[in-house]
């Protein structure tokens, strides 16, 4: 034979590296697909940001972002979704036949091979992604250079040139960067998961079917199966444990916190009660990752060649898959047995026919749908029969405890009541002192000890069960214990002994610095943000006010018209510093004397307002309660020429007038009874009629229809609680209500035989009568029942 | 060297191999013959690294070769399939393999790519079957692997292209001592190529010879004899197949030709021609001694 060509080996060994080689021919074998992503990426984001800088230039505004705004969260979604085909074609060794022989030959190890491969896809799927967000940030960064704080104009309908002036970039950086962090943690996490699914199939159909059932499923289970468990437990809300692991679980819980994390914690900070801490999640979700790349890696390296084409290498996945659904099923039909048992076994069989191509080993399946469906079953039932494995019922020690954050509107609600959105301000109030822990633990503890006797008492179906609505505010406690655990309990009420223990929480020196600290804050932020207003609407020759307007708010008489005081100051942050002192001091000055026996009558709410030459405009700003014990905060503001009007001196045909219209349009009523023997100030619930006629306790209401001079003077001494030694009274207009001075139950007597409801009166009297029990409690509850059917 | 030793591959409930012992020399060109089924390709996946073994040892110059980079540095292998290469180039897949393989010798890529001219921009999935053929054989050359194994390498060539890939493979012997390992059910190829051959059945070693000594060890006889013999009597020779047509009878026999010829004369033949077997016909004649035949197909 002749030759053809020498085929001599190359004298010169050039130095290789076939991993990375190997990357390079994945990556450009994923072309196609990176240049899609980068097209659907493109049309997110940088569409949106560039739009709005264009609309500014050419509109003198922002358009309406629903339209771009859609088309990106679509075009990202899909472009999101995307990488399980990244994922899935970076291993096609795994799954495609034909190829097995090229790639497994190659000089490679397994691990090079693997992490190669798992980087090539990586880089097709995040590349593009990062592209698109390079552009994002040049664009944000250049609406912060150049645009933000400029003025632009537009022209309305009536030809009026209108300014705008630019505020969209400067929240735009920080948010977009949250965004970006958040979504590539959520797009590492589905590649991986992926990846892990397609390392235990065989076929493409099975590993691309079997991730978008995992990562679907994963979530819906931890969902259903925990609100099975544990929704409507004393306490306990379901949604914080069921975010919080899906947070860590899933591709749409990393979805989640990334948009969450991007927009100021609006959604899972609600659920987690503000204690969510990104990094620390990014943290560990990164970690959960690392963790499922490890075991794709360790199965990737058990599987054989020869294993390709077969539907499940490791029947891990498959497991899972009919497992969660099994359990979703279940959780979701746990009141209907047998509807659960036909559901489950019709799916879980239909699954086992499929995978198992067909019937062989029947039997097998049988016997694993019995174990899931028993293993489901036991554990929603036991769950649901120890109220959340005994959750309802853990009260942490206090030595275990470094310190707990509450959310808390004070024992009796008024003054020192954080609002939660006061000023924008969501932080809770974190205690750490010993002696004040061991006051809530002692509250919660009682809590939790009275809901176990109710429901021992009466079960959870009789209506006796729960709590009178009169104890309805709400009580958060986050526990933070030793070794960085937590406790988390969200109570909507507790019962009047709990709210007792609690009450010695309210007056103690550190709940009061810390509530003064918060209120100090809020204050001084106030000028901050009014000054910028009021500078940008100056550069634009506008004129720009803003005022602080005090209205007084009796109880009794919230009626704007009647007690708008209209002082005025312009935003001054000498002011707001005086303020805050005042402020400040007058809530270190509460003590238990004034706290509970509060004798004042009078309650100021000062309220910030924009106004524009005479007109005023709501800013949508909180208000500051300023109850008239508050002396410094009072000659503060009198000092500043505010004529904080007194409802004592209020004119008596005003408030006449005042009270016929509210009997038109509603009533005006007295209570009396045990029940109010220490009155607590009902305005910020407004139980009573939001409940309709319902009356609490052994008493009676009293429509009042005359309004003479007695009304009058009780009107004028109606205070925000009161201590009695015997029954008290407590009158009611609209929605509003004022605890009567022990002094004046006379007078409320007299009113209330004017417009007693007799016929009721004797009829509750034997309805009462008839109820065996002593306990208060109980014929508390029955009586509005009662009463309610009338 | 490439050493088999005890090699069992099992999958699932099917034992492909049953432990062969096999050592193929350096330089060599080597046949792997065997019904379908009898695991050649097992074997040659094996030797590249895609299949771990179940028990055994499979050994390139002394070194495992699963898992090895070092090891399948040293071996090219190119496998009865094409389809993979379709979204590739010619100069595509000279790129990919270049990276893979320390001594890819691009100046033979073009010279043996200039005795085939294969367009070297145009996607494989536009190359006819034979085409694609030759464009993994060049590159599998060309990668100057120490090792090249095919399978079913001549599949879809056509006559002149499959001398064309026959002296390509030989000048490579003889250029760097290439060794080859060919699958194929075309004996012709592999008894113009092969200078040694095993045969497998059912994932056992039939043998593994020289194919010289193969061929010299089977014979077809053709005798007449003066009185009555039949099969019976012919029980000290070893007689894979036995026919008589009249007076004439035909046998295979495995052995010598003189120890067959000794052994014949003592019944004092009329005629008695001894043929030399091809190695379909040797091929044929073994397995049908395996019992793998096509006796009973009318």
């Amino acid at each position: 034979m002749t030759a053809t060509v020498s085929t001599e080996p190359n004298k010169n060994v050039k130095k290789i590296s076939p991993p990375l080689h190997n990357w390079k021919q994945n990556v450009r074998g994923g072309k196609k697909l990176a240049i899609i992503l980068t097209v659907l990426h493109m049309v997110a984001m940088p569409a949106v940001l560039l739009s709005t800088i264009i609309s500014i230039y050419s509109h003198g505004g922002t358009d309406n972002y629903a339209g771009t705004a859609t088309i990106a969260v679509l075009t990202t979604a899909l472009a999101g979704f995307m990488g399980i085909f990244a994922a899935v074609d970076s291993f096609s060794c795994l799954h495609n036949k034909t190829v097995v022989d090229m790639k497994l030959s190659l000089p490679m190890t397994a691990a090079q091979r693997f992490v190669s491969n798992f980087l090539s896809g990586l880089f097709t799927y995040i590349v593009p992604f990062l592209t698109a967000q390079v552009f994002s940030l040049l664009l944000a960064l250049y609406g912060r250079i150049f645009m933000e704080g400029r003025t632009f104009y537009h022209i309305r309908f009536d030809n009026v040139w209108v300014p705008y002036t630019c505020d969209v970039f400067t929240d735009c950086l920080p948010m977009l960067l949250k965004l970006i962090a958040g979504g590539l943690l959520a797009m590492l996490m589905l590649y991986t998961v992926t990846v892990l699914i397609t390392t235990c199939c065989g076929s493409k159909f099975e590993s691309i079917a079997y991730t978008i059932l995992i990562n679907v499923l994963i979530p819906a289970t931890i969902l259903c199966v925990t609100y099975s468990i544990f929704d409507g437990l004393y306490g306990f809300d379901p949604s914080l444990p069921a975010v919080k692991l899906i947070m860590y679980t899933s591709t749409a819980g990393g979805i989640l916190a990334a948009v969450d994390w991007a927009n100021g914690s609006t959604l899972i900070g609600y659920a987690t009660n503000g204690s969510m801490h990104y990094g620390a999640w990014a943290l560990v979700y990164l970690l959960i990752i690392a963790a499922l790349f490890a075991l794709a890696f360790f199965l990737y390296r058990k599987r054989r060649a020869e294993q390709v084409s077969k539907p499940f290498v490791f029947k891990l996945v498959y497991y899972i898959t009919v497992t969660c659904g099994t359990f979703c099923l279940v959780s979701l039909l746990t009141d209907e047995i047998f509807p659960a048992i036909i559901i489950t076994a019709v799916v879980y069989m239909i699954f086992e026919v499929v995978t198992n191509r067909g019937f062989k080993r029947f039997w097998l399946s049988i016997i694993k749908y019995v174990c899931t469906f028993i293993a489901a079953a036991v554990l929603i039932f036991v769950g649901q029969k120890t109220e959340g494995f005994g959750s309802v019922y853990r009260v942490p020690a206090a030595a275990a405890v470094t310190s707990a954050e509450i959310y808390y509107e004070g024992f009796y609600g008024d003054f020192l009541y954080i609002e939660t959105n006061f000023y924008g301000n969501e932080a809770p109030i974190v205690i750490k002192d010993k002696e004040n822990i061991k006051t809530i633990i002692s509250a919660h503890k009682t809590a939790v000890l009275d809901y176990k006797e109710r429901e021992n008492k009466y079960g959870t179906d009789d209506v006796n069960f729960y709590l009178d609505s009169i104890h309805y505010k709400p009580l958060t406690i986050k526990y933070n214990l030793i070794g960085g655990g937590s406790l988390y309990r969200r109570y909507s009420g507790l019962c009047s002994e709990a709210e007792e223990i609690l009450a010695a929480l309210d007056v103690s020196e550190e709940y009061k610095t810390l509530v003064a600290e918060t209120y100090r804050e809020s204050i001084l932020e106030v000028p901050v943000k009014y000054e910028n207003i009021i500078e940008s609407a100056r550069r634009d020759n506008e004129e720009y006010r803003v005022k602080l307007v005090a209205y007084t708010r009796n109880r009794i008489l919230p009626n704007d018209d009647f007690t708008k005081v209209s002082v005025s100051s312009l935003c001054e942050r000498g002011f707001y510093e005086q303020l805050a002192d005042a402020y400040c001091k007058d809530i270190m000055a509460i003590n238990e004397e004034n706290y509970f026996r509060s004798e004042f009558k009078n309650v100021w709410t000062l309220y910030t307002c924009s106004s524009d030459g005479d007109a005023y405009y709501s800013t949508n700003a909180p208000a500051l309660t300023v109850p008239e014990s508050f002396e410094n905060t009072v000659a503060l503001l009198e000092k500043f020429d505010f004529n904080l009007k007194r409802v004592e001196t209020a004119d008596e045909r005003e408030i006449l007038d005042y009270l016929t219209r509210a009997a038109s349009s509603g009533s005006v009523t007295l209570f009396t009874g045990s029940e109010w023997s220490r009155m607590n100030d009902y305005g910020s619930s407004g139980v009573i009629h939001a409940q309709g006629q319902w009356v609490y306790g052994e008493g009676f209401e009293s429509y009042v229809y005359d309004f003479d001079e007695n009304v009058i003077e009780l009107i004028r001494n109606a205070m925000p609680r009161n201590i009695v030694s015997e029954n008290g009274y407590i009158i009611s207009v609209y929605n509003f209500s004022g605890a009567i001075p022990e002094e004046m139950n006379g007078t409320a007597a007299a009113v209330t035989r004017t417009g007693r409801d007799e016929e009721a009166e004797k009829l509750y009297n034997e309805i009462a009568n008839r109820v065996s029990t002593t306990d208060s409690r109980t014929r508390k509850a029955q009586i509005p029942r009662e009463r309610n059917f009338l | 060297m490439i050493e088999l030793k005890n090699v069992k591959m099992a999958f699932e409930d099917f034992n492909a191999l049953d432990g062969v012992d096999l050592t193929i020399e350096s330089g060599t060109a080597f046949g792997l013959l065997g019904s379908n089924g009898a695991g050649k390709s097992t074997i040659l996946r094996l030797l590249s690294g895609v299949y771990k073994q179940t028990e055994g040892d499979v050994l390139i110059d002394g070194e495992p070769v699963y898992d090895n980079v070092s090891a399948k540095q040293k071996v090219f292998f190119i496998n009865d399939e094409t389809v993979q290469f379709g979204s590739m180039t010619l100069t595509d897949m000279r790129n990919y393999y270049k990276g893979f393989y320390p001594n890819f010798s691009d100046e033979t890529f073009d010279k043996l790519n200039e005795v085939i001219k294969l367009p070297e921009k145009k996607r494989l999935d536009k190359f006819s079957k034979g085409m694609k053929r030759q464009a993994i054989v060049i590159t599998g050359l060309a990668a100057c692997a120490d090792y090249l194994l095919l399978d079913e390498a001549f599949d879809g060539l056509d006559p002149t292209m499959r001398i064309i890939v026959k002296r390509m493979l030989v000048d490579a012997m003889l250029d760097r001592k290439l060794t080859v390992v060919i699958s194929s059910h075309n004996l012709k190829e592999i008894n113009e190529v092969c200078d040694t051959a095993a045969l497998l059945h059912q994932g056992k070693l039939l043998f593994n010879r020289d194919l010289d000594s193969v061929k010299g060890s089977i014979h077809k006889v053709q005798a007449a004899f003066t009185k009555e013999i039949g099969e019976e009597d012919f029980g000290e020779l070893n007689v894979l197949h036995y026919e008589k047509n009249q007076s004439v009878t035909y046998l295979i026999i495995k052995g010598g030709e003189d120890e067959i010829r000794t052994a014949l004369e003592k019944y004092r033949p009329k005629l008695l021609d001894m043929i030399p077997l091809t190695l379909e016909e040797i091929f044929i004649y073994e397995m049908e001694g395996m019992g793998y035949d096509c006796n009973g197909i009318d």
